[in-house]
């Protein structure tokens, strides 16, 4: 997927900037928030969160977006692949469309794959969970 | 005059020590920890056959569990272990894949049911997974086998 254009980023920034003002204070942990509620005027909405790498060596994450069931949400995400230095953290950006609707339920997962040489992987998914809220609908 | 000598004195004592006094200012900090969930991956997990090849489980003898580490700072997030569909690696016909995980430390539940969702206490647990392929017809040829299962906090 190729990457948004600056003008879509910038849209981006001033659509999730509510929740952005949360998302800044985490540390180390491998995804915050987890939980948020976003209003918007667009006809679309923003999450931006951070992706934290608790292991002591770099890792690859994905960041993916479902709907309440897990079923995969057509989303725009910035970066949608990334490796993430040991402690240390990355922030990533998804862009949803309501879909015609007055809100939308969202998760948005960092999944990592771990145990490629054992015969038993091991996928860990940490989901948040987000409400989009449509203003003036 | 004996007095007002002794109250001089204090007077001097005390106007000759008001400089160093102690003088206190508070120095505040302030902390916030989001409530969060991150997921550690311990060790991966390992199947064996059975003696008639059937199935392929890390509940076998010589199996072992995959195990992940859950760290959570609230009380709202739960923990589940997603069977796979396929092997990622190895012939998947016939085959149908079962998980079930066990949790100890800040929350403890043993042998549930990978789909069902367990919430878990704030604190440390380690979540121990077991993963079964059941060949459903004829048994497991000889190949490598492979397969992922999601452990999904959320």
């Amino acid at each position: 997927m190729p990457p948004p254009s600056r003008c879509a980023v910038n849209r981006i920034a001033i659509i999730a900037i509510a929740l952005t003002a949360t998302a800044n204070t985490a540390a180390t942990q491998s995804v915050s928030p987890m939980r948020g509620i976003v209003k918007s005027f667009d006809d679309q909405f923003a999450v931006r969160l951070t992706v934290g790498n608790p292991y002591t060596k770099a890792v690859n994450f994905d960041v993916r977006v479902y709907d309440e069931n897990f079923a995969p949400v057509n989303a725009v995400i910035y970066p949608s692949s990334m490796k993430v230095g040991a402690g240390d953290t990355r922030q990533a950006t998804v862009k949803v469309s309501f879909n015609g609707q007055a809100q939308r339920k969202i998760r948005v997962c960092a999944e990592g794959l771990f145990g490629k040489e054992q015969t038993n992987l091991v996928r860990t998914q940490v989901c948040g969970r987000f409400l989009g809220l449509r203003l003036g609908y | 005059m004996r007095v007002k000598l002794a109250a001089t004195a204090i007077f001097a004592i005390a106007v000759g020590s008001s400089p160093a006094l102690a003088v206190d200012a508070g120095a505040v900090f302030t902390g916030l920890v989001t409530s969060t969930c991150a997921l550690t991956v311990g060790t991966a997990g390992v199947m064996t056959a059975n003696a008639g090849y059937t199935t392929l489980s890390s509940e076998n003898s010589g199996g072992s569990r995959s195990t992940v580490v859950a760290l959570t700072t609230g009380a709202t997030f739960n923990i589940s272990a997603i069977a796979p569909s396929t092997f990622t690696a190895g012939d998947s016909s016939n085959v149908t894949f079962a998980t079930d995980y066990t949790l100890t430390g800040s929350t403890s539940a043993s042998d549930i049911l990978g789909a069902t969702t367990t919430l878990l206490n704030v604190g440390t647990a380690t979540v121990a997974v077991d993963l079964t392929a059941t060949k459903t017809t004829g048994n497991f040829p000889a190949d490598a086998y492979a397969a992922t299962v999601t452990v999904r906090c959320e």
